[in-house]
């Protein structure tokens, strides 16, 4: 079904491509308008510390062997899991009409346990950037 | 199958039981599922001769032995954790559901018909061992165990996954009877495919690792010594008889004939790890590294058993494995009343607990008799029936040094044994009572008498 | 109810877990209900089975299998025939009269709950040896009797002479039981197997395995254990000393059931007698010996439980005698009476112990008639049927043995009639010293001495009767009988071929003969210790061939010059040179040089994970090596 899909795409002729460009132009164009905009209009208090490599919290330079804050890891090990688990939702939602009620209930049982997890790590309060 | 459900379903309710910090029903619920899995695992629904899951797992009447006895051990490790856990108010719910997910993985991996679930059962087996061995947070040897044993261990899963790759690589699938009959397919081992070869035995050295045999014995002293107690006699029991309970399903479901290539290596190894693991427990002086080695020592008889698998009885090994596993239980379980009082782990840290315990002290004597094989407790009849076969097979040679190193073990089990006897110079130790800690011990130690004296019971032995 | 026949001797094996885990917080009446109620309750099962024992089938049950060698296998099966299941009724049956009977006697004492599950022990290991369906069940059952025969005789351990004489049976039964074992071992590699039923089957061509010389070894190798267990020439000695145990122990141990075992594994095992005839005549001999050799001990005993041992030896060796002549039936009946009427007299001297506030000389009794009247009766039925006197039942199983012998030849039947007489004499010397003449007890002794309580009297009541009917059991066809003992059996024993047959009016005739000697020596007895009133002397003033019997031969110096001063020098020689300076260098030396290898080789483990997955990776390669390049 794709690949017919593609190959009526390569009969038709290169005004398609078009809209593709201009959305990517403008996509571009929004994130450098936008990072130049705050870099000029925004305030800028230029000091040593923020100058650094940043390294997740980690001082950059000094003794390896000390105990650091695990928030950083943490929160960012909780938001890779999450984030990767949303992945599994792209095949369901292409085929989405196809696998009907079962596959919304298979989908519902597949996000129940992501949901546990995501109460449980609330509650042992992993999110909790002050008290960690 | 059931089982496999029944606990991981339990695990993530012991995970919210502990967010909620509902510590007082922690044990009793994560008991009662243990209990539950142990049932729900000999129901005949359970028993399943075709593989699961388009051909992913099999329940079939190996791994449903195996699943019993893993089960079993951990209930009793479960029960006597109480003592240790008595005071641990953080994260209890958390250990306890590690505990149950790593169950799960040795059963899956006792089950697996297929490399990736078997990848997947290893790992889900060890990983919540990593954890638990960092779990005493405040110690910095468990810290050290924790990471020791994940470094060495993600090692070691590298090379199986290049073994699982390069068997892949020149069968076409994963699947364990569609590799067994690639090999069939060969008229005689030496015709095989070097390739194929390479990375049956890198699976093999991950199990090698797993079951702390030589070479790759390294890391079960440390790891051993640094973990708490109860997660180390865990480790012992239950993720041992997983390793081997999977090294049997792989070697006689997947590579089949193959198996008898690896018979001399397996033996040189057996040799070396009895001979290491006995050396070395020789000058301990700490129970819990004694028992480490020991463990080792115990690999090193056990890997006997891999020797010429094809005509064999797969009981033994489990036998054996059951009681070894009771057997270190004991032992684990009266280091922790002794250590609760004398706040030494060593072995003269024993020292009067005949004149204040004399119940805990029989048990002690008769798990440790177990150990070192003197009939008529059921370790005589294990190591008996694993020396039997490994004649039958041809390998006197082997069976020598396995007798020498018997005597060898008699030595320090027997230390033990009189550190016990030996009066203390404080005096008898009062130790706090537990609910139900000797009862279950007794049984313990009652089991390996009977598992002694009737052999045959639940296992074909002789 | 055959479905049932394991719970048999499970019941008291569970009543010796109960009471052994609970002696401590178990009340004494509760204790002694359970562990009465599970012989009773055992015996109550063995009698459910009788419908199809009387129609002479054979029961068994295997429960799972024990062992499995190469070549043969054991398994852990009962098999109740003809045979086991009469002596299943002997053990269970007296045995629960027994234990009612330790209700009563043992009461005051502090370990009575022990008491009761030694005794529970017994009961189940005795079962085993009996209903085992092969000869390593027997084994076991056998060294189970010996163990709690141990516990019980030095049941008193406070008392050192006691547990001198514990150990004295157990190591005279060790000698017995290396005998027995090493026979098992010759069973084992000749017929490849220890199951009754592959060594007796039906039509079992035996001696295709073997010549007679193996026959001859095995049941002789046979023989030294149950000369062993069932105290005969030359390992009796520990028999008279076991009486230090508690009376009913004497009575349920060492005289009814125990010290059977012998007789039963002969019966067991009569397929290999009956091929060795050099062992059948050893048999009649050492028999027929020790029977005569213990009865003359007997003459001169005065400690009542001695006298009654002494006469236990003689009648095993009478139940040998007959085993010996081939009167197989005959001594298995003699088996089945003396154990109601050894039973009897052993509790009625218990009786008149406990009576006497734990006095045992006989002379320091005499006129106990009036004082114990029940005790007295019992013990009068009692001694009536030891000494053969019609109807009671030692009159017609010895008659038969007798008459065995007298087939076999006039001598032998001279001399089992001189033993039998023997016995008469010393069992009416004891009855007349103690219940008759002049009370020579202390005045101490005299004022508590007291009748027993019901639960000691109603067993003894029971087994009196017993002694009186028990010899209908196989009443001989001679006296309108039809030896229903022999029919029943006969699926398992058949009675050997009668070399030649006597006539009616003969076996009229010997009869009368034995019971008028029988008669004369009764009233030879009376004689001396009624009508002179002759006291038995004090040991130090016997003399001459009295002091030889009064000493017992000095079997037990000889015993001691020979065999134990000996030992002692070589293990005193082992311990203090040989041990020390010699074997533990040796071992020492070993263990040293290892210990200081293994703190050598430790220091690989240094615990640094650098070196660590070095190692790994280099053994790694090194596997491959080995695997693919050698």
């Amino acid at each position: 079904m794709l690949n017919s899909y593609l190959n009526k795409n390569t009969m038709e002729s290169n005004v398609d491509y078009l809209g593709i460009l201009l959305q990517m132009a403008f996509a571009l164009g929004f994130v450098g308008l936008t990072m130049v905009a705050t870099h000029t209009l925004g305030p800028k208090r230029r000091t040593a510390q923020k100058a650094e490599a940043f390294e997740c919290g980690v001082e950059s330079v000094g003794n390896a062997r000390l105990p650091f804050s695990i928030k950083y890891f943490l929160t960012a090990i909780l938001f890779v899991l999450f984030d990767v688990e949303v992945i599994f939702f792209y095949p369901w939602a292409v085929n989405f009409k196809e696998l009907g009620g079962i596959g919304y209930l298979k989908m519902l049982f597949f996000i129940a346990p992501l949901f546990l997890g995501y109460l449980y790590i609330l509650k042992k309060g992993a999110l909790n950037w002050e008290k960690m | 199958m059931y089982p496999i459900i029944v606990l991981s379903v339990a695990g993530i309710l012991s995970m919210f039981i502990g967010a909620f910090k509902l510590k007082k029903v922690a044990l009793p619920a994560v008991l009662l599922a243990t209990l539950a899995a142990f049932g729900s695992n000999l129901l005949p629904q359970n028993f399943n001769d075709t593989p699961l899951y388009s051909g992913m797992l099999q329940f079939d009447w190996f791994s449903i032995r195996y699943a019993a006895v893993m089960i079993a051990v951990t209930l009793v490790i479960l029960i006597l954790s109480r003592r240790y856990y008595r005071d641990a108010a953080e994260h209890l719910g958390d250990i306890y559901a590690l505990f149950l997910f790593s169950v799960v993985g040795g059963m899956i991996m006792v089950g697996s018909m297929n490399l990736v679930m078997f990848f997947v059962g290893i790992e889900i087996l060890s990983i919540p061992l990593y954890i638990l061995a960092a779990s005493e947070r405040n110690n910095l040897l468990s810290n050290e165990a924790g990471l020791k044993y994940f470094l060495l261990g993600s090692f070691i899963t590298v090379f199986m996954l290049l073994g699982i790759v390069l068997v892949y690589g020149t069968v076409g699938s994963f699947d364990f009877d569609a590799i067994n009959s690639f090999v069939h397919s060969y008229n005689s081992s030496d015709e095989l495919p070097m390739l194929f070869k390479v990375g049956v035995l890198l699976i093999l050295v991950a199990f090698i690792f797993k079951i702390s045999a030589a070479p790759f014995h390294f890391w079960s002293p440390d790891v051993y010594q640094g973990s708490p107690a109860v997660i180390m006699v865990f480790m012992a029991t239950v993720a041992k008889t997983a390793a081997f309970g999977g090294a049997y399903r792989f070697l006689d479901a997947c590579i089949g004939p193959m198996s008898d290539d690896f018979s001399v290596m397996f033996a040189v190894l057996a040799a070396l790890t009895m001979s290491i693991g006995n050396l070395m427990a020789l000058r301990q002086d700490s129970l819990k590294r004694l028992l480490a080695f020991s463990s080792v020592a115990n690999a090193g008889y056990l890997m006997m058993g891999f020797i010429g698998l094809n005509e064999k009885p797969t009981d033994t090994t489990l036998y054996y494995m059951l009681v070894y596993s009771i057997a270190n239980v004991i032992a684990i379980a009266v280091y922790l009343t002794v250590k609760e009082s004398q706040g030494s782990g060593s072995i003269a840290g024993l020292r009067g607990l005949y004149q204040s315990k004399p119940l805990l002290t029989f048990c002690l004597v008769l798990a440790m008799l177990s150990l070192a094989g003197i009939p008529p407790l059921a370790g005589f009849v294990g190591k008996y029936a694993i020396f039997v076969e490994a004649i039958r097979d041809g390998y006197a040679w082997l069976v020598v040094i396995a007798a020498i190193n018997s005597v060898l073990g008699i030595f320090y089990y027997f230390r033990v044994m009189r550190a016990a006897f030996e009066p203390a110079e404080g005096g008898p130790v009062q130790v706090p009572y537990v609910l139900g800690y000797s009862a279950v011990l007794v049984m313990c130690t009652l089991a390996l008498l009977v598992l002694g004296i009737f052999p045959n019971l639940f296992f074909g032995i002789w | 109810m055959e479905n049932l026949i394991w719970l048999i001797p499970t019941l008291p094996l569970l009543g010796f877990t109960v009471l052994g885990l609970g002696a401590r917080s178990l009340p004494k009446g509760m204790a002694a209900f359970i562990g009465c109620g599970m012989i009773v309750a055992a015996f109550l099962l063995s009698v459910g089975l009788a419908g199809p024992i009387f129609s002479g089938e054979s029961l068994s049950q295997d429960l799972f299998t024990w062992m499995r060698g190469s070549r043969w296998s054991v398994n852990f099966g009962f098999q109740v025939d003809q045979l086991s299941w009469m002596m299943m009724l002997v053990i269970t049956g007296v045995g629960a009269l027994i234990h009612v009977y330790s209700a009563g006697y043992m009461h005051d004492d502090e370990r009575h709950n022990y008491f009761f599950a030694y005794l529970n022990l017994f009961v189940f290991f005795m079962l085993l040896l009996v209903m085992g369906n092969n000869y390593l069940l027997l084994f076991a059952g056998w060294e189970g009797v010996g163990l709690c025969s141990y516990l019980l005789i030095g049941f008193w351990f406070s008392n050192n002479e006691y547990n001198d004489a514990a150990k004295k049976a157990f190591v005279m039964n060790r000698v017995g039981d290396l005998g027995f074992l090493l026979g098992l071992f010759l069973t084992l590699t000749v017929f490849g197997s220890l199951n009754y039923s592959e060594l007796f089957a039906e039509g079992a061509d035996l001696e295709a395995y073997g010549s007679t010389a193996i026959f001859t070894a095995i049941t002789l190798l046979f023989i030294v254990g149950a000369a062993g267990k069932s105290a005969q020439i030359p390992l009796y000695t520990w028999l008279p000393d076991a009486m230090a145990g508690p009376t009913p122990v004497s009575a349920l141990i060492h005289a009814a059931t125990m010290v059977t075992a012998g007789i039963y594994l002969v019966l067991r095992s009569l397929a290999f007698f009956e091929l060795a005839p050099f062992t059948l005549n050893v048999l009649m001999w050492l028999g027929l010996a020790t029977s005569i050799f213990a009865a003359t001990i007997g003459l001169k005993q005065n400690d009542i439980k001695k006298v009654l041992a002494y006469s236990t030896v003689s009648q095993l060796g009478l139940m040998f005698f007959a085993l010996g002549l081939g009167a197989y039936v005959a001594a298995f009946f003699h088996l089945v009476t003396h154990a109601f009427f050894k039973a009897l007299l052993f509790l009625g001297a218990g009786s008149v112990i406990h009576g006497m506030s734990g006095e045992q000389d006989i002379r320091k009794m005499g006129a106990l008639r009036k004082v114990l009247p029940v005790t007295f009766i019992v013990f009068l039925i009692g001694t009536l049927a030891i000494a053969g006197i019609p109807p009671f039942a030692g009159f017609v199983s010895k008659d038969q043995i007798l008459l065995a012998a007298y087939e076999h030849s006039p001598v032998l039947f001279a001399l089992g009639i001189g033993a039998s007489l023997l016995t008469t004499f010393y069992m009416f010397r004891l009855l007349f010293l103690v219940f008759y003449g002049q009370s020579r007890a202390d005045h101490h002794a005299l004022e508590h001495a007291h009748e027993s309580p019901l639960s000691m009297t109603l067993p003894l009541g029971v087994l009196a009767v017993l002694s009186v009917v028990g010899g209908f059991l196989n009443w001989p066809g001679l006296m309108g009988g039809n030896f229903w003992l022999q029919n029943y059996l006969s699926p398992v024993v058949k009675e050997a071929e009668k070399h030649h047959h006597i006539s009616h009016s003969t076996e009229w005739g010997l009869m009368g003969l034995v019971v008028a000697l029988v008669l004369a020596t009764i009233f030879l007895a009376y004689q001396k210790y009624i009508s002179k009133a002759a006291v038995p002397a004090e040991d130090a003033n016997e003399a001459g061939v009295g002091k030889v019997l009064n000493q017992k031969y000095y079997v037990d110096e000889l015993y001691d010059a020979v065999f134990v001063k000996p030992t002692q020098a070589l293990s005193a020689w082992l311990g203090r040179i040989f041990d020390p300076k010699i074997l533990d260098g040796l071992v020492n030396g070993t263990g040293t040089g290892l210990v200081a290898f293994s703190s050598a080789i430790r220091k690989i483990q240094d615990g640094a994970v650098g070196i660590y997955l070095f190692i790994f990776a280099f053994g790694i390669l090194l596997l491959l090596a080995f695997q693919f390049l050698f």
